[in-house]
């Protein structure tokens, strides 16, 4: 093999790799991303806490809207297994989706009796209010 | 958790080699590193894909389990039976071990001390996931996919991804933000060690390959969208549908196939992905040879079953889905020529072109191919025929996504605003692959293009 054909083609690639690294910073990013990573590994207190959040049911909750997370523990807490939403609440694509995946295993069905609405909302007549948290109400409509 | 996170590798590779043994001749011939990295990671794709049809069709996770450990029981009792057989499956090399593991481990560190916190993820994949947990560990109407409170998840879509965060979710025995998501290590790993199928002595293309897939997809193959392993799969997929057109090798071809069939279970994407390629196979081979004939070799013989095995799921996907009314998703009229007319007059084509090629930055990775292209013509005054199918997958794929959104059924601001930037990235990869298969070719001494199994490099 001559020595320009042993050097021309790692150079070009290493060419290309340097233009790809200037042109997009993803690749330097998740390089970033897997270091922190790492680092957990050197540093036990932080890798068991992180592991113990990892394998703990329900962990991780506190990405959703404080809204949602008021909700989850309105119908968990009343142990509440089917509800449904006020209009305003099913407006917010935001709040009912989240609302929605993360209250699972309870269902959103559209005639259950178990309400949950904004504090500022009326209740309507028959219904009896059961709790709130954070300006969240969870009305009973027999 | 350590269960599932210590037994999905062997389990996946028993079942894959269990079903490569309907066609043994496709694990004969493993002597150099690229042919184990391409065994390995078949095995473990048609072991993804398999058990994927299993639970489709089992409906229980449980069933689904036992079925699984008998086949992989099964797998494991022909690779041990004969002498060799694990050899050559692992023999990728030290390095290649070490990047690998690395890799595994980082990237599983991140899957699991990152919450779900993005909301296709969550809206999505890990909600259909939950939807089979808390369904009893099973895929079933009961579970609500015809429900209107499910519909806005879109659950007509593939369901590989919530499958493996539901099994991962089962052998843990609870739910949470964090665990689930180890169903990723179980997409990303095939996907990585088929990469190294293309990693040969001096490297540097490899290191390119590595930088544009692994690296460049970084947060979406740990944020639990399926975009990432989506464009992945296409990318996998494709370098070897590109290798077999140069080297002719049924194995580059039935590895191909199977990363086609793991596209179609990620996303409805996927089957455009299959699309494309396949046009782009027929043009090159026609192009070439003047006729289709060798595309009739792709698939002969008993490497039928292999590729049946690997579609096996997506078709049972689709017949549950026509069984239980599941919308189809479609989310344009790419027929809807009063519509066309109407975008096209409010400067719509530049719009899109803007999004999928500025803002997405597909015109980046359009440069850098066709800078690899220009070396590739310089010094060795060709471009390898494999780039030329990878281009023009990329082409058609990217063509196809310009006019979903020239006739989306969704106001198009929104619609780019909220996805251009994960549907751009499959094109982006096969650039990346297009980019990496002239660069491949130019640290090869002369001979011809991509080809495995040919020059040993241990």
């Amino acid at each position: 093999m001559s020595l320009k054909s042993r050097v021309i083609p790692p150079a070009v690639a290493l060419a290309v790799i340097i233009l790809t690294v200037i042109l997009y910073p993803q690749p330097l990013n998740t390089l970033q991303a897997l270091g922190q990573a790492g680092e957990t590994l050197f540093s036990p207190d932080l890798f068991l806490q992180l592991a113990r959040q990892a394998g703990t049911p329900r962990a991780g909750e506190q990405v959703l809207p404080p809204q949602v997370q008021a909700m989850l523990f309105l119908l968990r807490t009343n142990n509440v297994t089917s509800y449904c939403y006020s209009a305003s609440i099913g407006k917010n694509e935001e709040i009912r989706q989240r609302l929605i995946e993360g209250a699972l295993p309870a269902r959103f069905r559209e005639t259950a009796p178990y309400v949950l609405m904004i504090e500022s909302e009326q209740a309507p007549r028959p219904c009896r209010s059961l709790a709130s948290r954070e300006g969240v109400l969870l009305v009973y409509c027999p | 958790m350590s269960i599932a996170l210590s037994l999905f590798l062997p389990v996946l590779f028993g079942i894959g080699w269990l079903v490569i043994q309907l066609a043994p001749s496709v694990a004969e011939g493993a002597h150099t590193r690229q042919d184990a990295a391409r065994l390995l990671s078949l095995a473990l794709m048609l072991g993804l894909l398999v058990n994927y049809a299993v639970v489709l069709i089992a409906g229980s996770l449980v069933i689904a389990f036992l079925i699984a450990a008998a086949l992989a029981a099964g797998g494991w009792f022909f690779a041990l039976r004969k002498t060799g057989t694990l050899r050559a499956v692992l023999g990728l090399g030290r390095l290649a071990w070490v990047v690998l593991l690395v890799l595994a481990v980082l990237f599983a560190l991140l899957m699991l001390f990152l919450p779900a916190a993005e909301w296709d993820a969550r809206s999505i994949w890990l909600f259909h996931g939950k939807m089979i947990f808390f369904n009893d560990r099973a895929l079933n109407l009961a579970g609500g996919w015809d429900q209107p409170f499910a519909s806005f998840s879109h659950t007509g879509y593939p369901e590989l991804g919530p499958i493996l965060f539901a099994q991962f979710a089962t052998l843990a025995g609870f739910w949470n933000e964090y665990f689930p998501k180890a169903g990723l290590l179980a997409l990303l790993l095939p996907a990585v060690i088929g990469l190294f199928a293309f990693v040969r002595k001096p490297g540097t293309s490899g290191v390119y390959l590595l930088i544009m897939t692994v690296f460049f997809l970084g947060g979406w193959l740990w944020n639990g969208y399926m975009d990432g392993y989506l464009a992945l799969y296409a990318a996998v997929a494709c370098l070897f549908l590109g290798r077999w057109i140069t080297g002719n090798d049924r194995r580059d071809g039935i590895a191909g196939i199977a990363g086609l069939a793991v596209t179609a279970s990620l996303k409805n994407e996927g089957d455009l992905v299959i699309l494309v390629a396949l046009i782009s196979l027929a043009v090159i081979v026609l192009l070439r040879d003047r006729s289709l004939r060798p595309l009739a070799n792709l698939i002969s013989g008993r490497t039928w079953s292999l590729a049946a095995s690997a579609f096996l799921g997506p078709i049972a996907w689709m017949a549950i889905k026509k069984l239980w009314h599941l919308p189809g998703d479609m989310p344009s009229s790419p027929t809807d020529l009063h519509l066309i007319a109407e975008r096209l007059g409010q400067g719509a084509a530049g719009a899109i072109a803007t999004a999928l090629f500025v803002k997405a930055e597909g015109a980046k990775a359009a440069g850098i191919a066709a800078v690899s292209i220009v070396a590739a013509l310089t010094v060795k005054r060709r471009v390898p025929v494999a780039a030329w199918f990878l281009l023009l997958t990329a082409a058609l794929y990217g063509t196809a996504m310009f006019w979903i959104y020239l006739t989306t059924n969704a106001d198009l601001n929104w619609h780019l605003g909220t996805s251009a930037g994960r549907t751009t990235l499959p094109v982006i990869e096969l650039l990346a692959a297009a980019a990496f298969a002239c660069l491949f070719d130019l640290e090869d001494p002369g001979g011809p293009a991509p080809r495995a199994g040919r020059r040993p490099s241990r």
